[in-house]
């Protein structure tokens, strides 16, 4: 009796740290997914394609269509 | 004397035993009481007391559980809930300690951590202070709602006594305003309140769990004892909507309402074979994450609430009606001299002498499309209108979704007749108009729209033959041509059809001096699979003709979404093609 007390005692700390690791981890996942859309947005990455990388979209007359 | 002493020996033993008696019958009595209490409280009051103590440790908890996302078509998250921390504050907390720990408890609440906590939540120094003053007789105050868990860990750490976190979920937008209007947003108890958030909020909406957890006297769980009900999280929400092309409308919208000082404006793109609506954008728009003090009005999703008079976008619609009714043959001529139907002008704003039908829709003539409307008796041009689903709602099923107008045709002049045929009388979303258009992109099959991802159309109803809608989108492939009215609605590589409408805006009682620019048009031509639609609400910068102000809009989205969607260009002569076996 007192042996199994003890040991549910131990597993529900265990149980407790996996789910506060659970928590911490959605966190940052869900902080990554809008950390990566912030970054991945259309409007930043088409600014630095113009500015720093000089990239620029090519007309139409300039693009070569391959069929295949 | 000696008997005497003896006697008053005895009498004075006699008189101790009573005592003696006295005390353990007392003694007794006690025992009896003791026991009886006990029974009384094992076994009689055991309940009340076990309650009394539970309510005392024992507590249930809510489990929060997470709203849907809501997603593109692609599985990029448009609508994401974030774990955040709501701080609040019992002000009172010290009160319920020993008076020798509340003293040194109240000596934690220094002005320096007040002034802390007012810097990491970026909070005036007196809000925080009126928190944790007792003066209200509030046991519970919020400090700040939806923080970020990394800040609220900052202010739990500085250990100010009765400082307590509720977990919460934020919805963030990434997108921002370019998919505003479609989303919608959640209220602070993360309800939706518009758009797709408030249709959908039931699937949505996660199921809250709870469960009893017993305390210390930190008021910290020690041990779950049971679960009541386990958290839901809601379900996702896949869209039909393609973020990149939302993007991409977004985009080219703002820019030509900014060139073209215009009011407002809205843009349908859909996929032409299956009715899902590609992007659907608005201007003016919003920041979801940053609502504050925006008027409701800019949270008005334009392109499927918002109604107007198309115009000669519906010129085609006429064609294709006499066309398949016979009515008009495909050869037949027009003369456009200005006529007069019961003394009511119908005139065209230039002179273009007779036409034949593909130079009505280039030209967009007015008396000829009455001329036709007028050939048709009118139930049968308003069932072919009605069929189109005008005056009928697109049944996408949003919040506050526009129906439009149509009158019945037994209510009908001829000269109503006759302006119903250029688009006047009668009014529409921008999304309807543009479901209307997927008759002609289809050979004839009329799409319902869904904004939900699909892979056929459930709904899919003929209302042209093949002939007629390939007859007419060949004729409206030359309102794009130099000499039609939207040569700047061409897409270089592709072949593209489409029509302009360029409306006198209808106010209360009658028409304003403003005007509508519209173009709706669908590229390939030779097999579309993109329509889109743009509406421009009184441009104000000099131009407002539909093929001058709306058509450039729609052609660079075009030829973006074209571009993005991978789509064969029809046009090949105006490209380099390297062909490869």
């Amino acid at each position: 009796m007192i042996e199994s007390k003890y040991s549910a005692r131990l597993l529900f700390i265990k149980i407790q740290a996996a789910e506060q690791r659970l928590e911490q981890l959605e966190i940052s996942w869900k902080r990554l997914i809008i950390e990566e859309r912030m970054l991945s947005d259309h409007n930043q990455v088409e600014k630095s394609a113009h500015s720093k990388m000089g990239l620029i979209e090519p007309n139409r007359q300039a693009i070569v269509y391959i069929q295949l | 004397m000696r008997s005497v002493k003896q006697r008053s020996r005895k009498r004075k033993v006699d008189d101790f035993s009573g005592r003696r008696y006295f005390v353990l019958f007392l003694m007794l009595l006690a025992m009896l009481v003791l026991i009886a209490r006990a029974v009384y409280l094992q076994i009689f009051d055991t309940q009340f007391l076990q309650r009394q103590a539970q309510s005392r440790y024992v507590s249930t908890v809510k489990i929060p559980a997470y709203r849907g996302q809501i997603l593109d078509r692609h599985g990029v998250g448009l609508a994401v809930s974030a774990p955040v921390d709501t701080l609040w504050v019992d002000p009172f907390y010290c009160q319920s300690k020993r008076p020798k720990q509340a003293q040194a408890c109240l000596t934690l609440v220094s002005e320096k951590k007040i002034r802390q906590v007012a810097d990491i939540l970026e909070l005036p120094v007196a809000k925080v202070k009126s928190a944790f003053s007792r003066s209200t007789g509030k046991h519970f105050v919020y400090l700040k709602r939806r923080v970020e868990p990394t800040l609220a860990a900052k202010v739990m750490a500085l250990g100010l006594p009765g400082v307590a976190l509720i977990k919460e979920f934020k919805r963030f937008y990434p997108a921002g305003e370019v998919t505003a209007h479609l989303l919608g947003f959640t209220n602070i108890d993360d309800q939706g309140q518009e758009g797709l958030e408030l249709m959908y909020n039931a699937s949505l909406e996660g199921k809250t769990g709870s469960k009893r957890v017993i305390r210390d006297g930190a008021r910290r769980v020690i041990e779950d004892i049971e679960s009541i009900k386990s958290a839901e999280p809601g379900q996702d929400l896949v869209l039909s909507i393609d973020e990149r092309l939302q993007y991409l409308a977004y985009r080219e919208l703002k820019a030509g309402v900014l060139k073209h000082k215009a009011e407002a404006a809205s843009l349908v793109i859909l996929e032409a074979k299956t009715g899902n609506i590609l992007a659907v954008v608005n201007q003016p728009a919003f920041n979801p994450n940053k609502r504050k003090g925006l008027h409701v009005s800019r949270y008005k999703n334009r392109a499927i609430i918002s109604t107007f008079e198309p115009g000669s976008t519906l010129k085609p619609f006429v064609v294709a009606a006499a066309l398949e009714g016979g009515f008009i043959d495909a050869g037949q001529l027009f003369s456009t001299h200005d006529f007069r139907i019961k003394g009511r002008w119908v005139k065209d704003g230039h002179r273009y002498g007779t036409l034949n039908l593909t130079d009505v829709l280039k030209k967009s003539s007015n008396v000829a499309a009455s001329k036709i409307a007028l050939a048709m008796p009118p139930e049968y041009f308003w069932r072919f209108y009605h069929a189109l689903g005008f005056g009928v709602s697109a049944g996408v099923g949003f919040p506050g979704e526009a129906t439009g107008s149509l009158p019945e045709y037994d209510s009908w002049s001829l000269f109503e007749q006759a302006t119903l045929s250029f688009g006047y009388r009668v009014s529409m979303s921008t999304l309807q108009l543009a479901r209307a258009y997927t008759a002609l992109a289809d050979d004839g099959v009329l799409h319902s729209v869904s904004l939900l991802q699909r892979e056929t159309d459930p709904y899919a109803t003929r209302v042209l033959s093949i002939e007629t809608a390939q007859k007419v989108r060949t004729m409206i492939e030359q309102v794009v041509q130099k000499d039609g009215t939207a040569y700047r609605a061409r897409v270089s590589g592709y072949r593209v059809a489409g029509k302009t409408g360029t409306v006198k805006k209808a106010v209360d009682g009658g028409y304003s001096d403003d005007y509508l620019s519209v173009f709706v048009g669908m590229a390939p031509a030779s097999d579309p699979k993109l329509i889109i639609a743009v509406m421009v609400d009184a441009p104000q910068a000099g131009q407002y003709y539909g093929g001058l102000v709306a058509a450039p809009i729609f052609a660079k989205v075009m030829g973006g979404a074209l571009r993005l969607q991978g789509i064969t260009p029809d046009a090949i002569q105006d490209t380099a093609t390297l062909l490869v076996n």
